[in-house]
């Protein structure tokens, strides 16, 4: 059996891509000089450190869904 | 009934509860994989909760919240990345490693490291990794249960340790991976009630969301943000360090996915880990910014949870929370108590001694096993160490370091090589020691690195480097490897090569 028959297996492609997002988007958030918000907390706090688990669950379950 | 004799009733019921899961999980044993693995045998639930109440550990109650506390919203992306490691681990290695375990014959992560990496020296760097930072692991979490018990309880440290030890050892030695796996779904139902009752208990009594946050930007201003008390590239690294780097830095959780044999049973337990996961750490920050405005003074960082328990709460409630934190870091310590004794059984003793075990004799020696390695462990934690969160850290940072691109090229590039994955291993742990000892020598601390940079981060840099460099320059894996890794599903052509996967 040559070695070139097995190709590497097929990646879940949009699921990675909302990795990404997720890494690289919630990464310049923290640096970002976010404007005040709500409760004394400015938008970023919001957005990462809250909005953050929606976005997990939310790509959880659309892995779970799609297989995607 | 005095406030100590309420805690002890409730803890006492929980702990029977506990030994009563080992004892019905212990009559279900025939095998030391049953023992070790209990293949096929868990739901989506158990399953998800036992990941997620794994990963967490008391690490996450005792000294997470008591570090949150002081460095505030800087530290809040790791629980927003932790709370997503199941999303990451369960999409890029979940259903590879399900798939594998249906493949070959394996009982732990190294199997099937040694498998893919077709070398036992592969299979012994990985074990030896693995068993050098579980000592710390497991030493932490002793501890941290013993401070709950010597805050809540009165109990001398001594006397907290060894009950406490006992009992996790006791049902961990009587019924393995399944009763491992159903007490982590009782304990991770506890934590949800209990963080469900602490949170609103506790900002409340801070005054209110809002006026919380004001009073805490009065108090700590540096942290009500992300950036302020820490550099900006620490609290960068923290965000992607927590979450990605959990496929390596967390095997004892990645041991999960070996067990279901369905990939819709994978699929569901990845939702219910993440969402218990994400529960518990906005529970966690909000408690933790409470913390900061209410015992603004607390010298002790690890012991602001079980303060602030006792503060807020009668007894009875406080009972149910100290319940969650010993849960969380029972399960953490029954789960990698078992994994270390799996690698000693599976990994060192029976490939070196060549013994064959009939199922009687090697179910006997993984419960012996189990038992001195808890008892070692307890040893151990007499002495205890500093604070638990950077314990945790460093431990899960070298982990993180050797295993996590090993696994996921080994999973997903089919050119990896044995060269490779070893290399991948030895330089991503060398690389993260090596920058541990370089941030300490010009810092003098092992929790701020140089530039901020976690150690978890460069140590897999490297790691990614040399499993892709060295591969390119080696020849490809033998062709068997590649039958077992990644040929489409058939069954019948698999097992003839699967037997040799392990070859040197």
């Amino acid at each position: 059996m040559a070695v070139t028959e097995h190709r590497a297996p097929r990646l879940p492609v949009f699921s990675i891509l909302l990795m990404a997002v997720f890494l690289v988007g919630g990464s310049v958030s923290l640096l970002v000089d976010w404007p005040p918000g709500p409760a004394h907390l400015d938008w970023g706090v919001w957005i990462v450190a809250y909005g953050g688990y929606l976005y997990v669950v939310a790509a959880a379950l659309f892995h779970f869904r799609t297989g995607k | 009934m005095s406030d100590v004799a309420q805690y002890t009733v409730i803890l006492v019921l929980y702990f029977a509860g506990m030994i009563a899961l080992g004892l019905w999980a212990n009559r279900k044993q025939r095998s030391r994989k049953d023992y070790f693995l209990a293949r096929g045998k868990l739901g989506p639930a158990t399953l998800g909760f036992s990941y997620s109440a794994t990963q967490m550990s008391g690490s996450s109650y005792m000294g997470g919240i008591g570090t949150e506390r002081v460095l505030g919203y800087n530290f809040a992306p790791a629980g927003v990345s932790s709370a997503a490691a199941p999303w990451f681990a369960y999409v890029l290695v979940g259903d590879r490693l399900r798939r594998v375990a249906g493949r070959i014959p394996c009982t732990t992560l190294v199997d099937v490291l040694q498998a893919r990496f077709y070398s036992h020296t592969a299979g012994l760097v990985a074990t030896l990794i693995m068993l050098v930072a579980f000592i710390p692991l497991i030493a932490a979490q002793l501890k941290a249960a013993a401070n709950v018990f010597e805050v809540l309880l009165g109990m001398p440290y001594l006397t907290g340790l060894f009950v406490f030890g006992s009992i996790v050892i006791l049902y961990t030695v009587l019924g393995g991976m399944a009763a491992v796996a159903m007490t982590d779904l009782v304990q991770g139902t506890i934590m949800i009630a209990g963080f469900a009752l602490l949170a609103p208990v506790a900002v409340h009594a801070a005054g209110g969301f809002s006026e919380m946050h004001r009073q805490y930007a009065q108090i700590n201003p540096e942290a009500i943000s992300f950036l302020g008390k820490m550099p900006a590239l620490w609290v960068v690294s923290s965000f992607l360090v927590w979450g990605l780097f959990q496929i390596g830095g967390a095997p004892a959780s990645i041991t999960r996915f070996l067990i279901p044999e369905d990939d819709r049973t994978l699929k569901r337990a990845m939702v219910y880990s993440v969402t218990f996961s994400s529960f518990i750490y906005v529970c966690a920050t909000m408690i933790a910014i409470a913390a900061g405005v209410l015992l603004p003074t607390l010298e002790h960082q690890d012991l602001a949870l079980p303060t602030l328990v006792s503060t807020l709460l009668p007894p009875v409630l406080g009972g149910v929370i100290v319940a969650a934190v010993l849960g969380a870091t029972m399960s953490s310590i029954d789960s990698i108590l078992l994994l270390a004794s799996s690698l000693v059984v599976e990994n060192v003793y029976v490939p070196l001694s060549g013994r064959q075990l009939d199922m009687k004799q090697g179910l006997r020696l993984a419960r012996r096993v189990t038992l001195a390695i808890g008892v070692a462990a307890l040893l151990v934690a007499i002495k205890p160490p500093a604070a638990i969160l950077w314990i945790v850290t460093m431990s899960f940072s070298l982990m993180a370091s050797a295993f996590t691109f090993p696994f996921l090229l080994g999973l997903w590039w089919p050119r990896a090589t044995k060269e490779g994955g070893i290399a991948g291993m030895i330089g991503g742990a060398t690389a993260c020691v090596f920058w541990y000892l370089l941030s300490y020598s010009r810092l003098g601390t092992l929790d701020n690195w140089i530039g901020g940079i976690w150690p978890a981060l460069v140590g897999p840099a490297v790691s990614l480097l040399l499993v892709i460099a060295i591969s390119k320059l080696t020849s490809p894996p033998p062709p068997e490897v590649h039958a077992v890794f990644f040929a489409p599903d058939e069954p019948g052509a698999i097992e003839a090569t699967s037997r040799s996967s392990g070859r040197e």
